[in-house]
């Protein structure tokens, strides 16, 4: 399987900016044009300040749902928020730096590629002394010439827009992934249950390990339901199951074993050589299990759901 | 979605509440799991629910074994019934129903009261009590007690023998004493495996003497008909046959006298034909590796 992995142009662009505050007491604000919808970018970013800057995680405020505020960007799809946003979050703070480091080595009385960012100090190597960066940004307030600490990035990949038959090289990184399900089918229900579901994928680098397995777990759910359970019954236009009583996702107790094999990779083009992996997980999967269900029975299955009552239909020939 | 809502403490006050309002709009509410639902998609008039949920009064709330039966007040909830290890033990099929209805969160509110005069045809509970021969025990505004057979207490979809100054009090459950092997479940048909109303469901408890005969037999279908199916020639069919030594042959003439009572309809859950498939193939399954 192959999906884009951040950076898909399938718009004009598919930029996010992203705009940065340090405050005189040691906190940073970051104003991201990405948004939070539970895929954990939030913290991705703020494990990205913190890597960058040195600071603990509790000075970090990561705004991401003012849109009064928020700086520009897509939206939330084509496994692109770590990526863009990371990137974006990224050149912010290298531009920031370029206003730190300069004062920094001043009062450390060294250059600025003697420092080094960590435990909310910016220390000299080669003399060991250390400024609290609290201390640095005061400096570069109060003192002349007087500038914020508040930077601007706008990050746009190098992926080019595709072209009028959909074609071009229009991600800026790709995933790669492949998914082995074994199932078992009740002959007798035509009822489907996924025992195990192996998950092999290209994940760049991995930023968040636990935030990696909640997307891959999520992502392979996900799947389920569209292979199994989940269908819109429209007629003469009438959706009948607008509820998620009778449109059925899969519920905890459908949950197979998911074994998770990260394949880390470094992405040139990735935030710390790290690529987008939302997506890739969850398009493998309905065709893994439909596979699956083939070949339990011998018989082939060109739709989604694989339903219970699809299974009996074919398992009983009947059209 | 607007009512009133009054709420007796005691049975005497709640008889009071029942004699009053005679004359005006009113419904029980127990474990509102259905009742709310039904209020939102179709909100009534000048409505008030007598709510039962505080009413103090164990033959309302108690689960009690008695020698030859089994008394549950219709207030006891599906996750009192699934966490009882004497109804696990005797009565395995009321105990799965219990366990397989809705969610947990549904089954700690949902009563086996409500899912009875709910009388829908797929309801889990309803459906093993059917198959237990249960009886409702029905307490009128006035304080007298009628007895009704299960199979007399649903009348139609949605409909219940209850008149409008009667209220469920308790469902009685007879227990066999003398036998050897008791073979009980409920088998419910879903897409998933939880958060399901029954596409199609059978009830069986079946009980057998030492040579492993069958000696007492109660099987029942629900979501095949218009209300759950007592199926009596089935039981019929199986009463005297070893259990652990039905032929395919008669796992199949035992199916086929099940589908005798399934007169399903195709909804957007499933077709009348897979509701009748499935139920065919679960009949026949009861038999199989039961050595």
């Amino acid at each position: 399987m192959l999906h884009v992995g951040g950076g898909a142009k399938i718009y004009r662009s598919d930029g996010c900016g992203t705009t940065i505050k340090f405050d005189p007491y040691g906190y940073l604000t970051i104003l991201t044009g990405s948004t939070e919808i539970g895929q954990g970018s939030e913290t991705i970013l703020a494990m990205i300040a913190c890597e960058e800057l040195g600071i603990s995680p509790g000075k970090i405020r990561v705004i991401n749902t003012d849109t009064d505020v928020k700086p520009w960007d897509v939206g939330v799809h084509a496994s692109r928020t770590s990526f863009v946003a990371g990137n974006s979050l990224l050149g912010a703070i290298k531009r920031l730096k370029e206003k730190i480091s300069p004062r920094a080595a001043q009062m450390l009385k060294t250059d600025i590629d003697d420092l080094k960012y960590q435990n909310d100090l910016i220390t000299s190597l080669k003399t060991g002394e250390a400024v609290k960066i609290d201390k640095v940004i005061r400096e570069i307030h109060f003192n002349e010439p007087n500038e914020l600490c508040i930077e601007s990035y706008y990050y746009e990949p190098g992926s080019e827009f595709q072209d009028k038959k959909y074609m071009g090289n229009v991600s800026g990184t790709y995933a790669f992934a492949a998914q082995a399900i074994e199932v078992e089918v009740d002959t007798y229900t035509g009822k489907v249950k996924v025992l195990d579901v192996y998950v092999a994928q290209d994940v760049g680098k991995v930023l968040n390990p636990l935030g990696l397995s909640g997307q891959i777990e999520g992502g392979v759910v996900m799947g389920m339901g569209y292979a199994l359970t989940e269908e819109l019954i429209v007629d003469k236009g009438y959706i009948l199951n607008p509820n998620f009583h009778n449109y059925k996702l899969p519920t905890a107790s459908d949950i197979p074993k998911i074994h998770f094999y990260p394949i880390e990779t470094l992405d040139e083009a990735g935030p710390y050589g790290a690529k987008g992996v939302g997506e890739a997980p969850l398009i493998p999967t309905p065709v893994a299990i439909a596979n699956a269900v083939s070949n339990a029975l011998g018989l082939e299955f060109n739709s989604l759901p694989v339903s219970p009552e699809k299974v009996l239909k074919v398992l009983n020939r009947v059209p | 979605m607007d009512f009133n809502v009054i709420t007796p403490r005691t049975t005497e006050e709640l008889l009071a509440f029942i004699t009053e309002y005679q004359d005006k709009n009113f419904r029980f509410g127990a474990g509102g799991t259905d009742l709310i639902l039904e209020l939102k998609k179709q909100p009534q008039e000048n409505l008030t629910i007598i709510n039962l949920a505080q009413l103090n009064d164990d033959s309302f709330n108690s689960i009690i074994i008695d020698g030859n039966e089994l008394r549950t007040g219709a207030l006891v909830t599906a996750n009192n019934i699934a966490a009882d290890f004497y109804i696990q033990e005797h009565f395995p099929v009321l105990f799965q129903s219990a366990l397989q209805h809705g969610s947990r969160q549904i089954r700690q509110t949902a009563t086996i009261g409500g899912n009875l005069c709910t009388a829908s045809p797929a309801g889990d509970m309803a459906c093993a009590l059917m198959a237990l021969r249960a009886q409702c025990e029905i307490l009128s505004a006035e304080g007298n007690i009628r007895i009704v057979a299960i199979e007399k207490f649903f009348t139609g979809v949605r409909k219940t023998d209850l008149k409008k100054n009667e209220i469920l009090r308790s469902i009685i459950v007879p227990k066999e004493v003398n036998s050897n092997h008791t073979y009980s479940d409920f088998i419910k048909i879903g897409t998933r495996s939880s958060m399901e109303c029954a596409i199609v469901s059978l009830a069986y408890h079946l009980e057998a003497d030492q040579n492993n005969e069958i000696v007492q037999c109660g099987i029942a279908i629900g979501s095949a008909a218009p209300t759950i199916k007592f199926c009596k020639s089935a039981c019929e069919y199986l009463m005297g046959k070893i259990f652990n030594k039905m032929t395919d042959k008669e796992s199949e003439e035992f199916a086929s006298l099940i589908l005798e009572y399934a007169s399903p309809i195709s909804d957007i859950r499933a077709s009348a034909w897979y509701r009748k498939q499935v139920l065919f193939n679960i009949a026949k399954g009861i038999f199989e590796n039961k050595d």
